[in-house]
């Protein structure tokens, strides 16, 4: 049905594709190469690695994931120290209330703006554009400090409100695909009698629903990744991230071997790994954007 | 199938909050309302905590009403966070490995301790600040005669060499001025760099930078042994070195005048002493000791006397400390380190790791180390004494302003100063706490040849102890990003700056020692000194 | 930290508590009405509903993006005094010192201008090199070559895997185990360290551009292909005469917002190092991240002087902003 899968017969033939596709090939191989080569280390004695740093392990141990899951931890004031599952469980839960409020916030708002005329609608959209164009730099002192005086600071809900915008890319994503919506079947479910909120529950959200996976796995993805809004916002709800930096960067743990530190890496990155190859169909060509003329 | 899987994640989330009261937490052990307790942070650098806890365990079995818990910490009990956060902490004391004195004096932190530091301890006729070395007494004691921390441990940095490494390929000169391996007609020592025969810690060792330039040299074109390795995540191992052998050439009087700005210096060249004060201490950029080793660095770096890992940030000092030991198995031997007094206690599981690779014969305690006094300078310029630096001046055990238990961390404060408790801290860690105390045999044949080394060099009345990290003067305080790291070793050459000799010599083929020192006064010269410092000027 | 936001909070928190008692009545008052299906009550049914959709979302931007945007321009004309743990505006005389000591930072500090120039170089190699690598690959992709839905997994990779794992691996590998085999540390040496920091930027770059150009190609209309295909071009005048402009607009997006990044990308270093990266190897953004991100007095005290910068910064950025935005528009043939 589609008509853009490569020809066979185009292989080979422009200096074009051969060197595109060497480039791919050349990037998988510079990028995987490393990927097996930490793999393998996570799984040798430190002697090993000291004496053996490229080679496969002499002996597969299992040890540096044993110590991982009993030491990595990061510690909260007043607390003590927070160890490896509660660290998951605050990620699941960071994680999720971001990908909530990340997902949700410009959701609406750009339902609003795309399927609704009015004047204002425009406005919001030009902030978006706005916002997106000007570039606002230095700004996070100033934010840490309003989050302290609305009492978000160290507050995971709070956090999320405020990682929540609804500018951003985001936006611009679903307001191109509601744009790509036609207005008859609105129409339609109004003669029906369905409220506005139904139509947007029952008739909009599930024609749009691939969208919304996307855009929530791609929040997910980064949010479950970052380790800096922990560091800053959430001193006593250390996520994973964070105490996967913390046990790198500390020089509590400086005495751990390196061994030990890939290790942690591995462990920190295989369940975020298994979410994406679950999920990964969801990511096929839903994330169109519109330009920013306007 | 996305309701679907959000249902999911909320549910699990649900569970996980349901049961979520029961993540594993730190034992907390349960309170004993019949006893007394008292708390301590303890930074566990190299020193780790067995020490004291030991002392800890001893006295708790004197008072049995005691209860004392110790919590371990590096990140959390360093100098700016402790000083912010320690309201938080609720610890009754600290042994901590680096604070600025006066800002926790000034900031009310420390509790006043000086009746425990001045009264006699009992069984002994003398107090804490009797036994206390006297420069750092001086330094603790404020200007009012008060007493709010006493220092903790001391420990030399410099070089350490590998004895057995020395002794088998014959690496000492003897007394006909040659290395032994090269004229075996006599295998008695030299005197080594301080010429004298009794002090025996030196002996055979390099006298001068010729000699030790012809060690380095035979090393590695004889013998194929890499002389160095050094740490490259801390890039102060590389500058306290070099400091170290500037501050044997100069001596410790002249050389303390960098950090006191206080007192004279007769320059090279000149006949009588300047008066050195904080309007002209930029003069002392001009000191030819830093001259002196700047000619190491450039020895060390440009013959690639070194191993390769030495500038990476991956090669942490415990990462060094491994290649170092494990050299001696496999690989290219190495046969100096560049570290301080702590780093054989440091590195201690590895001794283990290679003992169960390889035998006992790589048992802590069993090979040999020593440190390295510095070589005197060929021209006879350098300073006759032996002057080793100490990074640790500034490290202190102190009770916090806010205990609920004062009397009782005193006491135990003095306990911990009591000879026995002193003699316990070196049996069990090899370093030394600068208080003036006696070992025993038993304590001796407990340590290994490196700590007994150490002991033997700090002891020697030859030796005089610089504190390079201690804040004499004010000024380091305020003008912390003037001054600061920069005071040492910041040079500026065609304009550029540059910060770390050694690692800027292996990088930038036009710099040497030469133009390196020159530099040190473009940094420093008297206008920048007068435009930023003059507000302290007398 | 009492200070002039939270007093400008306070007036905006009795804001917006009238304007949704407003909202609540306006929509009592529309319920109310029964349904004659006129166009004018429809008209304000749709508008209670737009109301009701858009209010959490200003007023979540109203707090987080304008209050803390207003908030940085005053901290820029405020000091910290350590003694009282306060913010205080500066007198008449000194109000502008936080933006005169950056720019006599600016200036004089060596390590400052080395920062500076990093950042430069490391925007221009994004845009030279990242950019139609990102758009190259993601044309294969879209094309089908073969594998690609293993290339597809492959190159959105470095955004599954934390870009502090990617970091500290690319760290190991490089100082560990390439350096046995190249003789010398690419990292460590001053002519190669600063180039390896923009590789890994590029390298570990690749991911959500990808998965939007991919997905802008594949809107494009089939017809034009099958169009393109019967003239018999080859695939790089398809890629170059049909696919990039077609995507223009979406590419567009990416080089104007791009531009902020000059000033406040990190390149990652913070993962690398924390916050002791070498003075060779820190850029703009890495530089003010560090300078505040720790909770203590010392941190507090750099927050004025960071947010002088920051408003410097915008003032620069955004007359270049435009000026692209104008010139993509102006100079590139839209193709809508």
């Amino acid at each position: 049905m589609r008509t853009n899968k490569i020809q066979h017969d185009q292989l080979g033939k422009s200096a074009f594709t051969v060197a595109g596709l060497v480039l791919l090939f050349l990037y998988t191989v510079s990028f995987l190469a490393p990927l097996f080569w930490a793999l393998f280390t996570s799984f040798k004695t430190e002697l090993d690695f000291m004496r053996n740093t490229f080679g496969f392990p002499s002996k597969f141990i299992l040890d540096n994931y044993i110590y991982v899951f009993d030491n990595l931890a990061a510690p909260v004031p007043r607390v003590g120290n927070i160890y490896i599952v509660e660290m998951f469980y605050n990620s699941i839960c960071y994680t999720v209330l971001c990908t909530l409020t990340h997902t949700f916030t410009p959701f609406i708002c750009a339902y609003a703006v795309a399927k609704f005329d009015f004047k204002f609608g425009k406005f919001i959209y030009g902030i978006v554009i706005v916002t997106l164009i000007l570039p606002i730099i230095g700004n996070l002192a100033s934010s840490i400090q309003v989050s302290k005086a609305v009492g978000f600071y160290d507050n995971l809900f709070g956090v999320a409100i405020m990682k929540g915008y609804f500018i951003g890319t985001n936006f611009l994503i679903y307001y191109a695909s509601f744009k790509s919506l036609p207005n008859d079947f609105k129409e339609a479910a109004e003669i029906d009698g369905a409220s506005q909120f139904q139509i947007l529950t029952r008739v909009v959200t599930p024609l749009v629903k691939t969208t919304i996976g996307a855009v929530a796995l791609l929040s997910f993805i980064s949010y479950w990744n970052d380790y800096t809004t922990a560091m800053i916002y959430l001193p006593s709800r250390p996520t994973i991230a964070y105490g996967l930096y913390y046990f790198t960067h500390s020089s509590t743990n400086e005495a751990s071997y390196v061994t030990v530190a890939i290790a942690a890496c591995m462990l920190v990155t295989i369940p975020i790994f298994i979410v994406f190859l679950i999920f990964k169909n969801k990511l096929v060509g839903n994330m169109a954007v519109g330009g920013i003329k306007g | 199938m996305i309701r679907k899987t959000t249902a999911m994640i909320l549910c699990a989330l649900m569970v996980f909050s349901l049961g979520g009261c029961q993540f594993r937490r730190d034992d907390v052990e349960e309170y004993d309302p019949t006893k007394t307790y008292l708390y301590i942070g303890n930074y566990d650098g190299g020193l780790g905590d067995e020490w004291l806890l030991a002392l800890a365990e001893e006295y708790m079995a004197e008072h049995t009403d005691v209860i004392i818990r110790i919590e371990n910490d590096k990140d959390r009990f360093a100098d700016a966070t402790l000083l912010e956060q320690m309201d938080n902490y609720g610890y009754d004391m600290y042994f901590v490995n680096a604070v600025t004195y006066s800002n926790y004096v000034a900031r009310g932190k420390m509790l006043n301790i000086t009746d425990a530091v001045t009264t006699d301890l009992d069984g002994e006729n003398e107090s804490i600040a009797d036994k206390m070395n006297p420069t750092l007494r001086e330094y603790y004691q404020t200007e009012d005669d008060q007493f709010y921390a006493v220092p903790f441990f001391d420990s030399i940095f410099g070089t350490v060499y590998d004895v057995d490494l020395f002794e088998t390929e014959g690496f000492y000169y003897n007394e006909n001025g040659n290395l032994m391996c090269d004229d075996p007609t006599s295998d008695v020592k030299s005197a080594g760099p301080d010429g004298k025969m009794e002090t025996e810690y030196d002996n055979g060792l390099p006298a001068t930078y010729s000699q030790w330039e012809n060690l380095m040299h035979t090393m590695k074109y004889d013998f194929s042994i890499i002389p160095y390795i050094w740490t490259g995540e801390y890039t102060y191992y590389r500058y306290r070195f070099l400091t170290s052998i500037w501050a044997d050439y100069e001596g410790k009087a002249d050389f303390d005048l960098n950090m006191t700005f206080n007192g004279s210096y007769t320059f090279d060249g000149d006949e009588t002493a300047t008066p050195i004060s904080v309007n002209n201490a930029y003069l002392l950029q001009q000191q030819q000791g830093k001259k002196y080793a700047l000619d190491y660095a450039e020895y060390i770096v440009r013959n690639g006397l070194y191993v390769k890992t030495s500038f990476d940030g991956t090669n942490t000092h415990m990462m060094a400390q491994r290649s170092y030991l494990d050299s001696a198995v496999e690989g290219d031997r190495i046969a100096m380190i560049i570290e301080g007094g702590w780093w054989e206690n440091e590195a201690r599981s590895f001794f283990d790791e290679i003992v169960a690779d390889s035998g006992e014969e790589y048992a802590f305690g069993t090979r040999r180390f020593a440190f390295m006094p510095t070589p005197k300078s060929d021209d006879g310029k350098s300073d006759p004494d032996t002057t080793l630096i100490s990074s640790t001046g500034n490290s202190v055990a102190f009770i916090a302003a806010n205990t609920a238990e004062p009397e009782l961390a005193k006491d135990f404060l003095r306990f911990v100063h009591s000879d026995h408790g002193l003699r316990t801290f070196t049996r069990m860690t090899g370093a030394i706490r600068p208080y003036d105390y006696e070992l025993e045999e038993g304590d001796l044949a407990e340590m290994t040849h490196y700590a007994k080394n150490m002991w033997e060099i700090y002891h020697s009345e030859d030796t005089e102890i610089s504190y390079v990290t201690l804040y004499y003067n004010d000024c380091f305080v305020q003008e912390a990003s003037f001054l600061g790291s920069n005071w040492w070793w910041k040079s500026t050459v065609n304009g550029r700056e540059y910060l770390d000799a050694m690692w800027e010599f292996s990088q930038e083929p036009s710099l040497n020692a030469e133009n390196y020192f020159l530099g040190l006064q473009t940094t420093f010269s008297q206008s920048v000194w007068n435009n930023r410092m003059s507000k302290y000027f007398d | 930290m009492k200070n002039a936001f939270s007093r400008c909070l306070e007036k905006i928190k009795s804001a917006c508590y009238s304007v949704s008692v407003a909202i609540h009545s306006a929509k009592r008052k529309i319920f109310k009405k029964s349904r004659p299906r006129t166009m004018s009550s429809r008209r304000r049914g749709e508008l209670a509903f737009f109301i009701a959709l858009v209010a959490y979302p200003l007023a979540q931007f109203a707090v987080f993006y304008i209050g803390v945007n207003i908030n940085s321009v005053l901290l820029a004309f405020q000091h910290f005094d350590t003694g009282t743990a306060q913010f205080y505006f500066n007198g008449a005389g000194e109000l502008f010192d936080n933006f005169a000591s950056f720019l006599s930072d600016l200036r004089g500090n060596a390590a400052r201008i080395t920062a500076t120039l990093n950042s430069v170089i490391l925007y221009v190699c994004t845009l030279c090199i990242a950019l139609p690598l990102n758009l190259v690959f993601s044309f294969f992709l879209y094309k089908k070559v073969p594998a690609y839905g293993f290339f597809r997994v492959v190159l959105f990779l470095p955004q599954i895997i934390s870009a502090l794992v990617v970091s500290l691996m690319f760290r190991y590998f490089v100082e560990n185990a390439l350096t046995t085999v190249i003789g010398f540390n690419l990292l460590t040496t001053k002519k190669t360290g600063f180039a390896t920091i923009v590789f890994y930027n590029i390298w570990a770059g690749f991911g959500t551009q990808i998965l939007i150009y991919t997905s802008a190609m594949t809107k494009i209309d089939d017809s034009l292909v099958e169009f393109g295909e019967l003239e018999g071009i080859s695939l790089l005048r398809e890629f170059w005469q049909i696919t990039l402009p077609l995507i223009f607009p979406t590419i567009t997006i990416f080089l104007v917002a791009g531009i902020a990044g000059l000033f406040t990308n990190q390149a990652g270093l913070y993962n690398f190092y924390g916050g002791g990266a070498r003075d060779d190897l820190q850029t703009l953004g890495y530089v003010f991240f560090v300078r505040i991100i720790r909770s203590d007095n010392a941190s507090y005290a750099q927050y004025p002087y960071a947010s002088a910068a920051g408003l410097l910064f915008t003032l620069v950025a955004t007359p270049i902003t435009l000026a692209v935005k104008y010139l993509l528009e102006k100079f590139v043939p839209s193709t809508e």
